[in-house]
């Protein structure tokens, strides 16, 4: 039979002989009725005989006087903590945390150096042309191609003669209607005729 | 029912209870001579705490040496409000800890099945004795429960060790390990259910041993 999962926290209390004296008249009313319990608390109750039992039946141990010098040699040696530092949470959080702050943050920064320095293999991409036949400045504009708005625009916002010359050589060039159209056109109707 | 331990603390001689608080004082200001005399107050008990744990004289005294000069080198962190002893202890079974953990790397480095086994409770019972005559002599069961201790997670042997070994109340074991009372409590608790498993299971495993 198993003990009550309720009561098992205080049966190991009781047994180590931890449990506040109300706490354990309560439970011991409920051990006499329950023999899981009092099972369970037998058990530990033996545990915690034995394990006590060792350090009371532990030898008395002499200690030489070699043990000592031994211990004062070293204690010279070491530095004792400064005391400025006794109380300063931020020093025990780092002394208790510090390696485990400093390894993967080590490791991380090695990594990243190693992948930044590592030698990359250089791709050869093969050019569809020679690069000796590309040449150098590639002229898109070509003569005889129709002239934009915006070549029209950039005249006639420079000037109106500027914007002449521009429909005077589009208008040499093109095949188009005969009238003649220049900046200084206020009438457009021969156009549409 | 099992008696109040901390009825039967030992103490110290009444001269070194009135010493200690001045010697404390002044080796926390960094004076070794003082440091030195609350050596040679505690290192009898201390020696003996750790020759319980290590079950070997020689090791035992390594032990209590690392564990004094750790202390030195902390000693800034003593707050006064537990006993000083009981704060020995408390560096005493980390230490214990430490050395444990580093044989048990060296084992694994020259590894053997014994030590590639997983962190179940099965696999943390220690080995009984074979025979069931020889598991009743004394030196026999408190190897066996020396090792149930060291086989326990590090909060847990600390409190068990704290609690039945150097036989502090729960509101020393909290000072002394810097946590609530209520912490001691369900450590103890959890610690004591996980010795009590592995002596179950030992059990079982020597009875199967005998029919078999």
């Amino acid at each position: 039979m198993k003990a009550c999962p309720q009561h098992q926290q205080n049966l190991t209390l009781l047994a180590a002989g931890v449990l506040s004296e109300l706490e354990r008249d309560a439970l011991q009313s409920h051990v006499a009725a329950c023999s899981g319990c009092r099972e369970y608390l037998r058990e530990l109750s033996e545990i915690c005989r034995e394990h006590s039992a060792i350090a009371e039946n532990a030898p008395r141990v002499e200690v030489s006087s070699d043990f000592h010098q031994r211990l004062v040699r070293r204690i010279e040696a070491s530095e004792p903590v400064s005391t400025s530092h006794r109380d300063s949470p931020i020093r025990t959080w780092l002394t208790a945390w510090r390696w485990r702050i400093a390894l993967p943050l080590g490791a991380a920064i090695v990594i990243f150096i190693v992948l930044v320095n590592l030698p990359r293999p250089r791709v050869e991409v093969a050019s569809p042309l020679p690069i000796h036949a590309i040449p150098s400045v590639i002229n898109v504009a070509r003569v005889d191609s129709p002239t934009t708005l915006l070549a029209y625009r950039r005249a006639a916002g420079q000037s109106p003669e500027a914007l002449d010359a521009l429909l005077a050589r589009d208008a040499a060039q093109s095949s188009g209607p005969s009238v003649r159209v220049t900046a200084f056109t206020r009438d457009l109707s021969a156009l549409t005729d | 029912m099992f008696k109040n331990l901390s009825e039967s603390n030992p103490t110290l001689t009444p001269v070194a209870e009135v010493e200690l608080p001045a010697l404390l004082g002044s080796a926390q200001r960094g004076d070794s001579a003082a440091f030195g005399e609350l050596c040679r107050i505690h290192e009898a008990r201390l020696l003996r705490q750790a020759l319980v744990l290590c079950g070997e004289i020689a090791t035992a005294e390594d032990l209590a040496q690392d564990t004094l000069v750790a202390a030195w080198q902390s000693l800034a962190r003593f707050n006064g409000r537990c006993r000083f002893f009981t704060w020995l202890c408390a560096i005493l079974i980390r230490q214990h800890k430490r050395r444990l953990r580093a044989k048990q790397s060296w084992m694994r480095w020259f590894a053997n099945d014994e030590w590639s086994s997983s962190n179940d409770t099965l696999s943390q019972v220690p080995d009984g004795a074979a025979c069931p005559a020889t598991a009743m002599a004394s030196s026999e069961r408190d190897a066996f429960l020396r090792r149930c201790l060291d086989a326990l997670p590090e909060k847990h042997r600390e409190v068990v060790f704290l609690r039945f070994y150097v036989e502090e109340s729960l509101d020393g074991i909290a000072t002394a390990l810097d946590c609530s009372v209520g912490t001691v409590k369900s450590r103890l608790f959890h610690g004591l259910e996980k010795l009590r498993k592995m002596k179950t299971l030992t059990e079982h495993f020597r009875e199967n041993e005998t029919h078999l």
